[in-house]
């Protein structure tokens, strides 16, 4: 019985519905002994993570809910003290209220907020603890079926549910974890996390026309791999799921010009070309 | 004065025959249903209420937010679930489409926590410290603080200043009653209107302040002339839109529209609409000078454009269709008039200017190349376009030409032509269809669920005298500069010939004008030309500013007297949810007790009627506001929930069943459509396509040449009786760009609902920019490109200024804003470093808007009195922090709340505390 989180980012329009009905259940609310209190303001149990991608006008915005991971190996519980962080036989990752002290004799902050690599964990001045995503376990003991955001989500894009849910071992095939580099090993896992494009528009500049269908190449010269799309109605061109971080020759190839050698691009951000006139 | 009396029969258009159609069904939930059992489970005693989740207000809502509420807390505040309740499918050759089983609304509803408790809430009756009735120090208003006062005292003064008014200018006409629009969304308790029904039972007259179409003025003051439309707010009938959407269209124009912002907040959230767009493979292109928040995720392209110069685009459009010949020649000559001229105005043959898309670049800022390359996919591809009401586009000078002509080119392109439609993400079918819904649903649920809601016509309908109408886009000079005079009354629902009546305020020489405002929405200040609507506020003609209001902002900043109004939760009442397709009522308790001594809207008027009842002797006005139970049980018996499946008063109210209708399914749905003569895929549009139906215009067709122009006003060349190309002072090309270089973006706010919901600390704490002082100011969006050369980054504070005023905002430096375009949404509430310098810190940007005057000037006739609130002209610059401390330490200073700013404490007269 173990529980899992899978967010499709593809589906988030950053409503931040998930964000406020945590605040709602949590903030004012004591759900002693799974969680105090969240404070008024400050706090993030779950967050939005919103990036603009590009430029005028080639541009999109995605946004990556984030909370707890509910890491396998969680760098928090390594990292505390007190052993006030326990994993639940459900997978879920809780912070004892009554235990934590925020490492109040350390002056160090609370270890934890340190220890966790995506800044999941925060402060409660008041209460000197850390606190976090509960997953809503003090819901879910009663009988729910899944945690505050999930309710939330205008459109599903946060599902929640049992590892053997047949919907939810679906959904898992393709999921990915958020910097799976850390080995961490997140219960909290990703669709459709963003991929770089390429992007512009290929102009006729003799002629001040658009071209539809010119041919734009891509090759990866990593991996040596080629993609391939072409201009369409408005001569727009969008190389979408490209590799982060590698380098992409592109050409254009249209009827009735030269090839056009454009460059080597690098992805470490998304890149519109701007307008090529041929 | 019965209960009757109290209630509005909608849908008149909507007849009894269609009751045979197809029979409903109803979802008969009990509160013991899956909402308790969760609630249940949450912990003992633990109740369930069902309360309105938007702020569009008029007495509806979208389907209910369910609320645990345990003793007098609330609990959690929880989206609407149906699991039970069929919803719709719309079957296609691409695919079979529906909805989700449960309703999100707008997070601020989700955040409602923060609106009941807020720390700006007003707890008692609150009277300015320096007003009484003779002497009103009306220098002072937006300056001075308030002492809190006694229920008994402020109901004193009400009547005194009542019976002052009739004693010296004979009537109540002097009193202008703003009670109207959006609000909390209540059925009886919260609703803004009942000043207008008081006066008007006390038979004295009163200036009724018409509230004009502010988000869709385009259409309103323009479309209209081209295709009528007049009972659905100037915008073609959705009747069966979405079945040729999903089936037929392969193009998706959202031009300048954002239903994740606009309809989200109106009707709850539709992109599962969008997500069916993009299912059926339709490609989504958005036409808009932000890439806004639907934009930002489901367009597959966008088009920079900038703001309010989409009629030069269309123009361009239509010269390409022309030059290529790529229009529909059929339609044109059978479904239209006047093209001809309109075709000669393309080409230039009247003013030597044709309309090339080399022309419309200058304008728009669209290359050339790609307008053709627009035009020229718009008229291979089936191509419809969608707005929630309307875009930018239609909210700035001039808007009217752009509504006009965007419908010139849809109809080029054969309007109604399968695939080719105009498509409203707002479900509703109250302001939208002709006889069917724009997503399947039963004709009954339509005609009959809501049949009845209170008399919230006079918050939009043109009441007969003694009562004088003044539209509210020009209140201030009717204040500042009587007479002023003016064409159409900005009447919703009225006919087309309404644009041509003439008004004058005051209505004689001899009247007095605006003596006392009555302000239930205290909101002019954020939604209106503001610094001209603080200056006649602050007019010595008015001698007494009331406002109602929950929260201590905006207007009520510049009251006389401020009485505490309550939020929802603190009353019993219905939810009567018809602003999306899923439609129903729910009952709900008081979920707290109320805040201080704040009442309810309606009961604060009933206070008053029953005092002045006693003072002037007439019972008849304690008899008109009757007792809450009694209408709320009056309109509950007359829905289909008690007359079609038998549900008691009682059994609702303490049982607390929620109702909510079933969708048919596809096949009943076609068979709907079937018996009103639509095909399955068919649309109104469509039989108009087909020849089978009339426009409410003249000549029954599409009018290029507008018949109404020609009857009533066929020489002005503001509104020519064909829509032309006009230059004005806010256009990219004007000279005034010299002084003030940048356009300015004001959209609906995508965090709050217009003005409502600036104090939610869950949502400022996401969206709000913090300067460098602390201070949580509104974001304005600058193009990085912009930003360099003004020197700011994000976070920086800027100063956005033009002849009215300055509004400081936080900079957000992004790649969503076209570079020339600064963008700030409109709502935040005014928080003003000084009224006499017009300079506000709040990012109150409507402060900024000018009115119709300023083109027309105040002693010429208005012939089109709309409401500007986007496209206009201003400078900006980064603004030095310190000095502004130095120049205004009194606001710096303050001892503000981290995250809402200023709260009822800073208005309050030390001593006089109301905690």
């Amino acid at each position: 019985m173990t529980k899992t989180m899978v967010i499709d980012v593809a589906k988030c329009t950053g409503c931040m519905s998930c964000v406020v009905a945590c605040k709602d259940e949590h903030v004012g609310n004591d759900w002693s002994p799974y969680a105090k209190p969240q404070p008024e303001y400050g706090h993030f149990w779950i967050r939005v993570d919103g990036r603009d991608r590009g430029s005028v006008p080639k541009v999109r915005r995605t946004y990556v809910p984030t909370l707890c991971m509910h890491c396998e190996n969680a760098p928090c519980m390594a990292a505390c003290p007190e052993n006030a962080i326990y994993r639940r036989e459900d997978g879920a990752v809780i912070i004892d209220p009554g235990k934590c002290d925020g490492c109040s004799g350390l002056g160090t902050g609370p270890l934890c907020m340190a220890a966790c690599p995506y800044d999941a964990i925060y402060f409660n001045e008041e209460l000197k603890i850390a606190q976090k995503c509960t997953l809503c376990e003090h819901l879910l003991d009663q009988g729910w079926k899944e945690p505050r955001c999930a309710d939330a989500c205008p459109t599903d894009a946060i599902k929640f549910g049992d590892e053997d849910d047949p919907e939810i071992r679906e959904l898992l095939r393709g999921a990915e974890a958020l910097h799976p580099e850390l080995g961490t090993k997140p219960r909290v896992l990703y669709l459709n996390l963003p991929k770089p494009f390429i992007a512009g528009t290929v102009v006729d500049a003799g002629r001040n026309e658009v071209v539809i269908g010119a041919r734009i190449v891509a090759r990866d010269l990593y991996t040596g791999d080629v993609r391939e799309t072409s201009t369409d109605d408005l001569g727009s061109f969008w190389l979408r799921d490209l590799e982060w971080n590698h380098r992409y020759l592109v050409k254009v190839q249209a009827d009735g010009h030269p090839e056009r050698i454009l460059g080597v691009y690098l992805t470490d951000r998304d890149i519109n070309v701007g307008d090529v006139m041929l | 004065m019965g209960i009757l009396d109290f209630y509005y029969r909608v849908g008149a258009d909507v007849t009894w025959d269609l009751l045979g159609a197809a029979k409903s069904s109803a979802t008969l939930r009990e509160a013991s249903g899956d909402e308790l059992k969760r609630a249940k489970d949450a912990g003992e005693s633990v109740r369930v209420e069902y309360l309105p989740s938007g702020l569009g207000g008029f007495g509806y809502s979208p389907p209910p937010l369910e609320v645990h509420v345990k003793g007098n807390r609330i609990l959690r505040v929880l989206p609407s679930h149906f699991p039970n309740t069929r919803v719709w499918e719309i079957k296609t050759e691409r695919g079979t489409f529906t909805r989700p089983k449960k309703s999100v609304p707008h997070p601020q509803m989700l955040a409602y926590k923060n609106r009941v408790f807020a720390p700006t809430r007003v707890k008692y009756p609150l009277k300015r410290v320096d007003w009484s009735p003779d002497n009103p120090n009306p220098q002072n208003r937006g300056k001075s603080k308030y002492v809190r006062i006694s229920w008994d005292e402020a109901l004193d003064i009400i009547a005194e200043m009542i019976k002052r008014t009739i004693e010296k200018y004979g009537d109540t006409t002097s009193i202008l009653v703003q009670g109207d629009g959006h609000g909390q969304s209540g059925f009886l308790h919260t609703l803004h209107f009942y000043g207008h029904m008081l006066f008007d039972k006390l038979g004295t007259g009163w200036t009724q302040q018409i509230r004009n179409p502010d988000s869709w003025e385009g259409y309103y003051w323009g479309s209209r002339l081209a295709w009528g439309f007049d009972s659905t707010l100037g915008e073609p009938y959705q009747d069966g839109a979405w079945d040729d959407a999903l089936q037929n269209a392969e193009v998706v124009i959202c031009s300048g529209c954002d239903p994740e912002t606009t309809t989200a907040g109106f009707s709850a959230h539709v992109s599962h609409l969008l997500i069916a767009l993009r299912e059926a493979g339709v490609k989504i292109i958005a036409i808009s000078p932000d890439l806004n928040y639907t934009a930002a995720v489901w367009a597959d392209e966008w088009i920079p454009i900038n703001p309010g110069t989409d009629g030069a685009l269309y123009l361009a459009l239509a010269y390409v269709w022309i030059k290529e010949g790529t229009y529909d020649r059929e339609y044109i000559e059978s479904r239209t008039v006047g093209f001809e001229k309109f075709r000669s105005h393309v080409l230039g043959e009247d003013d030597g200017i044709p309309k090339t898309p080399e022309w419309a670049e200058r304008i728009t800022g669209i290359p050339s190349w790609k307008i053709k390359a627009l035009a020229r996919m718009w008229a291979k591809r089936r191509t419809s376009l969608a707005v929630h009401y309307g875009g930018p586009k239609v909210r700035g000078p001039y808007s009217h030409v752009v509504g006009r002509l965007e419908a010139y080119a849809l109809a080029m392109q054969g309007l109604g032509k399968p695939g080719r439609q105009f498509l409203r993400f707002w479900m509703s079918t109250r302001a939208n269809i002709k006889e069917l819904s724009p997503l399947p649903m039963y004709p009954e649920v339509i005609a009959e669920a809501r049949s009845y809601v209170p008399r919230t016509e006079y918050a939009f309908v043109k009441m007969k005298p003694p009562a004088i109408p003044l539209i509210k886009t020009l209140v201030p000079d009717a204040i500042l500069n009587p007479p002023i005079r003016w064409q159409g009354s900005g009447e919703q629902h009225s006919h087309t010939e309404d644009m041509f009546e003439k008004f004058r305020y005051p209505p004689t020489d001899e009247h007095p004008g605006i003596r006392m405002i009555w302000n239930e929405n205290s909101c002019y200040t954020t939604c209106w030309h503001g610094y001209k609507f603080i200056e006649a506020l602050r007019s010595p003609k008015v001698e007494f500013h009331l406002v109602i209001h929950p929260w201590l902002e905006n207007d009520a900043l510049f009251a006389d007297l401020i009485l505490p109004a309550l939020t929802d939760f603190e009353v019993e009442d219905l939810t009567y949810f018809a602003r999306s397709e899923v439609v129903g009522v729910a009952h709900h308790n008081k979920c707290v007790e109320p805040i201080g001594e704040s009442k309810s809207d309606y009961e604060i008027h009933r206070m008053i009627a029953q005092r002045l009842a006693r003072e002037l002797g007439r019972p008849d006005l304690a008899e008109a506001f009757p007792e809450p139970e009694a209408l709320l049980r009056e309109f509950y018996e007359r829905t289909l929930a008690h007359r079609k499946y038998g549900v008691s008063w009682e059994e609702f109210r303490t049982r607390r069943k929620i109702v909510v209708y079933d969708h048919p399914t596809w096949e009943e749905w076609v068979d709907i459509k079937r018996e009103h003569g639509y095909g399955a895929y068919d649309t109104f549009m469509t039989k108009f396509y087909r020849g089978e139906a009339r426009l409410e215009t003249p000549s029954g067709k599409f009018e290029f040449e507008s018949g109404m122009v020609l009857k009533y006003d066929s020489d002005n060349p503001e509104r020519p009786p064909v829509a032309r190309w006009i230059e004005h002072d806010d256009l990219p090309t004007s000279p005034r760009r010299e002084k003030y270089p940048f356009m300015l973006l004001s959209n609906h706010p995508r965090y709050r609902f217009h003005a409502q919901g600036d104090e939610i600390i869950w949502l400022r704490e996401v969206y709000k920019v913090r300067g460098p002082d602390g201070y949580l100011y509104e974001a304005a969006w600058i193009n990085p490109a912009d930003a360099e050369k003004l020197g700011v980054k994000t976070g920086d504070v800027v100063m956005i200024y033009n002849e009215l005023g300055a509004v400081l905002a936080g900079a957000l430096v992004t790649e969503r804003v076209k570079p020339g375009v600064v963008s700030v949404d409109h709502g935040s509430r005014v928080d003003l470093l000084s009224v006499d310098d017009r300079i506000d810190r709040g990012g109150a940007i409507d402060l900024l808007m000018p009115n119709a005057t300023r083109a027309y000037g105040p002693e010429r006739e208005i012939k089109v009195p709309e409401q500007i609130c986007s496209a206009v002209l201003v400078g900006v610059r980064k603004v030095d922090l310190d000095e502004l401390r130095a120049k205004y330490p009194e606001s710096f200073d303050r001892k503000l709340h981290p995250i809402v700013g200023p709260t009822l404490e800073n208005y309050i007269v030390q001593g006089g505390s109301c905690s």
